[in-house]
């Protein structure tokens, strides 16, 4: 049952290996202790080894117990250890989890919405940000859901929403599985106080995990409904909208896109820069390509640039390098408006924070090399006119720094 | 004494060395073996049964590979059956025995030659050590 997962065991597999029966006491474990000589020492110094009896008090800070000639140690709470068995031993629990599944074949039929929260404050709030500010020259500035039928009718997403979608957001299959779930509660007996034999516990245990499992279900199927019902307030182009991005994993429009990444649900989203040019302390123009400058939706909210890239603010040429930000503060949770601060704090690093009177950076796009650099920005160099920059196609962005 | 004499006079006296004893060996092969009371009375028996009988086998007995773990946390009827061991045959080899067999031979070898080298000890088994000494004995009561 315990260390049933390959991680290495837990220093509570071997006490509890070691244990043939084990004590209960105030909703608390107790192993058998191990022997040593400082132990011995350590118990005589207390003096509770010369006593006949050590009370059992009726509370639950009792590290010792004896009962006749074996001593018990307290090990953990036995309702924590239902409760975070998930945590302790996932392999274990996945077994137990499955084993409910052959039990109530019902639960397994549960589609998995594929779109997550995140899945939504990516497409509903962050990509009508940056799609509707390419589009401020137009004279008039585009509402989400306007976005959105844009966004719809450039990738050629038919605006109906497809069957197996409509039956993944179907409420009542769920509702049903929450009545049936309801009367699947197990009876889980109390453990009773003083020792128990590992089979005893064993079973106890079996009981309560499953009777947790249960919880932990009705938990998620609620979860699933509420947020099912939020979907049935928004509209279905959205809809469909959402749910292809979620089959496909990934998208982009105008500049803007995410791809899945290999964790289950988190993305990278990301924004292109376009071409720029850069100006040095001599007055000479640098252009530099088009990069993706992005950010994870898990962990830090740290910009970086996607491709193989070289630039004054990114330490070596190289993929996904962290553009250097000095003293910005940025956010570390992911939500929308921080999402957004952080993908344009990164590209305005790129495209206004060289100052070519300082060299600030980790390289000076003069050829002047720093000490230590490799990386140099000769093949950038373009002359003053060049047509690009004359025809207004390309800007000196650090021209005014 | 504040805290900078305790450090000084921790340095001066030095680090005890953390190796492996008696106790620790005599644990891991309870735990290994799984030994109960039965064993107390199985080192009362006299060694030279055991080399009689072993000398119609194999001449060379291996010696057997066993972990000691420097901290031996075990259960209290192991830890009370490996000082009662220590007590019954307490002698400098059983540091050095990785079987049952040895820690029972340990006795007679240290009676026959207190000074035979910790590599010996390490590397070789008690019976084969035992069986050398007596031999030795032997030849010099010959000669005499």
């Amino acid at each position: 049952m315990i260390g049933v997962n390959s991680s290495p065991p837990l220093p509570i597999d071997y006490l509890y290996n070691f244990a043939k029966e084990l004590f209960i006491h105030s909703g608390y474990v107790y192993f058998p202790l191990l022997f040593d000589p400082d132990v011995e020492k350590e118990l005589k110094a207390s003096g509770l080894c010369s006593r006949q009896h050590v009370e059992i008090e009726n509370s639950s800070s009792n590290i010792l117990l004896r009962d006749r000639e074996s001593w018990f140690v307290k090990g953990m709470s036995l309702e924590s250890f239902v409760s975070s068995y998930e945590k302790l031993a996932p392999e274990s629990y996945n077994q137990h989890l499955e084993a409910l599944y052959k039990e109530l074949p019902f639960l397994s039929s549960i589609d998995d919405n594929p779109i997550t929260d995140k899945l939504c404050t990516i497409i509903l709030e962050i990509l009508p940000y940056f799609v509707s500010k390419n589009r401020r020259h137009e004279r008039k500035k585009l509402t989400r859901d306007e976005v959105l039928e844009l966004v719809s009718e450039k990738l050629n997403i038919p605006p109906v929403l497809p069957e197996h979608a409509r039956r993944i957001l179907n409420i009542e299959k769920l509702r049903v599985a929450l009545n049936s779930l309801s009367k699947a509660r197990p009876t889980c007996s109390k453990l009773p106080s003083g020792i128990v034999s590992k089979t005893e516990f064993e079973h106890w245990f079996s009981e309560s995990l499953k009777a947790e499992i249960i919880k932990n279900e009705r938990r998620k199927i609620k979860r699933s409904i509420a947020s099912r019902e939020k979907f049935a307030r928004i509209n279905e182009k959205v809809l469909a909208v959402l749910f292809f991005a979620a089959e496909k994993g990934s998208l982009e429009i105008e500049g803007f896109g995410f791809f899945a990444t290999e964790h289950e649900g988190e993305f990278i989203i990301y924004k292109r820069t376009g071409e720029y040019a850069l100006k040095d302390y001599y007055g000479r123009i640098y252009m530099f390509p088009d990069c993706r400058v992005a950010i994870r939706t898990n962990g830090t909210l740290d910009p970086f640039v996607i491709e193989n890239y070289k630039h004054p603010f990114l330490q070596k040429h190289a993929p996904g390098q962290k553009i250097c930000m000095r003293n910005t503060l940025l956010p570390s949770t992911f939500t929308a408006q921080n999402a957004i601060f952080a993908i344009q704090e990164g590209i305005s690093a790129l495209l206004y924070g060289y100052k070519y009177r300082k060299r600030n950076g980790y390289h000076s796009l003069d050829s002047i090399p720093m000490p230590g650099s490799t990386v140099t920005f000769d093949d950038y160099m373009v002359p003053k006119d060049h047509p690009r920059i004359l025809r207004g196609e390309v800007l000196v962005t650090n021209e005014f720094r | 004494m504040n805290l900078l004499d305790k450090i000084k006079k921790a340095r001066e006296k030095g680090k005890a060395s953390i190796g492996v004893n008696s106790l620790n060996t005599v644990i891991a092969i309870i735990e290994a073996y799984s030994l109960d009371s039965n064993f107390l009375r199985f080192l009362d028996a006299s060694p030279y049964l055991i080399v009689e009988r072993k000398n119609t086998g194999s001449r060379f007995t291996r010696k057997p590979d066993l972990r000691i773990p420097i901290f031996p946390l075990t259960s209290r009827r192991n830890y009370l059956l490996a000082k009662q061991v220590i007590e019954a045959i307490g002698n400098p080899y059983i540091r050095f025995s990785r079987a049952p067999e040895e820690v029972y031979l340990s006795k007679f070898l240290y009676r026959e030659n207190p000074s035979i080298s910790h590599d010996e000890l390490r590397n070789y088994h008690f019976e084969i050590l035992l069986r050398r000494e007596i031999d030795k004995k032997k030849s010099k009561n010959r000669f005499q």
